[in-house]
């Protein structure tokens, strides 16, 4: 559901991109400044670096605005950004030959997950883990983990979408970001500090089924 | 069914998939199962919350310049003041020795224009070493003035700005002083020398119109 506001700023952008179109230089910055931070903020916490984070997002406008007469609208016009923008992110990662975890690569190699976590006790993660840890440990996850648990949980995007975005199978992002949840889990357990390992089997209670989850949108 | 194929039911479940009545039965025995199912709802109700970042300021800056130079955009010629023009040269890091030698490089040029011509040009003019000094003392009061009014202002703006950005202007600034500071030096050691009130009143002046251009540019 849209408020009133949502659609002032949809609105905004509508004009801001016909502007872009025909050339204005006010609107271009009215559409960066509408996008600037979460596309910066994709590069950062993908690259963890903030002078590549920049020239990436520099590159990314770039594209975008060189591009923006092939907008059609099919799909939302942040969508299209972010898969612009994950992309141009995407193969400077490949050019550098960093931590290579491909997107494509199935979810099949246990090696490549953590072993603590299975049996471990309950990390009790409810409100312990601050903000600067969880990026630390984002930062620290391969990169095609990285990519699918920034756009997964963090940009809330469905797996359909990041499949769209990246070009991969949704099975492929729901296996990806399950492993990204576990390297994540056993790194803030690693941190001990964080968590209450105070849970024992006498006090376990069972999850309730009817507790069902909505998606993050 | 093992824990960790449960676990990535889990994952899913958390993400909206149904549950199923494996899940169900298995969350109401395993343990660990029913933390992974907490850590994880934790985790991405906690991923949810992180902030925005916002970007430096010099990448629209950037951005900008490289879109009228490819032409993505056109702007029309804006009106632009010198020291507003010089000054947005110091954006890019590399030009920082370059922006402060030619404030230098301008300040010499214009001491030795001065000193030609008038070594030159000018018939011995007699005033009271006192009333040189008067007049002396009385613009720099007034350069004074108008730099402490300034600053407080310049100051602020460039604490808006990112470090690097706010280093290379204070830095520039400082550069500034320095030769403030020289100039005085040399009128104390030079008091009959016209060449070097003109040299500590053009460091001055040259002081303020930074200042200003940083307190009034729209670009920082």
């Amino acid at each position: 559901m849209e408020n009133g506001k949502t659609l002032s700023a949809k609105a905004i952008e509508e004009e801001a991109i016909r502007g872009c179109i025909a050339g204005d230089a006010r609107a271009f910055e009215t559409l960066y400044n509408l996008h600037k931070r979460r596309v910066y903020s994709l590069c950062l916490r993908m690259v963890n670096s903030p002078a590549e984070a920049e020239d990436l997002a520099q590159e990314a406008f770039m594209q975008l605005f060189r591009k923006i007469g092939t907008f059609r609208g099919e799909s939302a016009f942040s969508t299209w950004l972010h898969r612009l923008t994950v992309n141009i992110v995407l193969m400077h990662l490949r050019k550098k030959g960093l931590d290579e975890t491909s997107l494509d690569q199935e979810p099949d190699d246990e090696d490549d997950l953590p072993k603590k976590e299975y049996g471990s006790a309950d990390l009790n993660l409810a409100g312990a883990v601050d903000r600067v840890t969880l990026e630390q440990a984002i930062a620290g996850l391969p990169k095609g983990y990285r990519t699918i648990f920034l756009l997964h949980d963090v940009e809330g995007y469905e797996h359909n979408e990041i499949a769209d975005i990246v070009g991969c199978s949704v099975g492929n992002s729901k296996s990806q970001l399950f492993k990204a949840r576990l390297k994540l889990r056993a790194y803030l357990e690693a941190k001990g500090k964080l968590f209450e390992k105070k849970q024992t089997k006498a006090s376990f209670k069972p999850v309730s089924l009817s507790n069902r989850h909505g998606s993050s949108g | 069914m093992k824990c960790i194929e449960m676990q990535s039911r889990i994952s899913d479940w958390v993400d909206g998939d149904p549950a199923g009545m494996e899940l169900e039965s298995h969350l109401r025995t395993c343990q660990a199962c029913a933390s992974f199912h907490a850590d994880v709802t934790a985790l991405k109700q906690q991923a949810s919350t992180l902030d925005l970042i916002d970007p430096p300021g010099r990448l629209w800056n950037n951005l900008r310049s490289q879109l009228v130079s490819e032409g993505v955009i056109r702007v029309q010629a804006e009106k632009q003041s010198f020291w507003r023009g010089l000054l947005s040269g110091v954006w890019i890091p590399s030009l920082k020795p370059a922006f402060s030698g030619a404030i230098l490089a301008l300040l010499f040029s214009t001491a030795f224009f001065y000193y030609y011509v008038q070594r030159d040009a000018q018939p011995a003019k007699v005033s009271s070493e006192a009333q040189v000094f008067q007049e002396l003392r009385q613009a720099e009061l007034h350069y004074q003035q108008a730099i402490e009014a300034l600053s407080e202002v310049s100051r602020r703006k460039i604490e808006t700005l990112d470090p690097a950005m706010a280093q290379i202007l204070n830095d520039n600034l400082a550069t500034m002083d320095y030769y403030v500071k020289e100039c005085q030096n040399a009128v104390k050691s030079n008091p009959d020398n016209p060449l070097v009130h003109r040299y500590l009143l053009t460091a001055y002046q040259k002081k303020i119109e930074i200042m200003q251009s940083i307190v009034n540019s729209d670009v920082l």
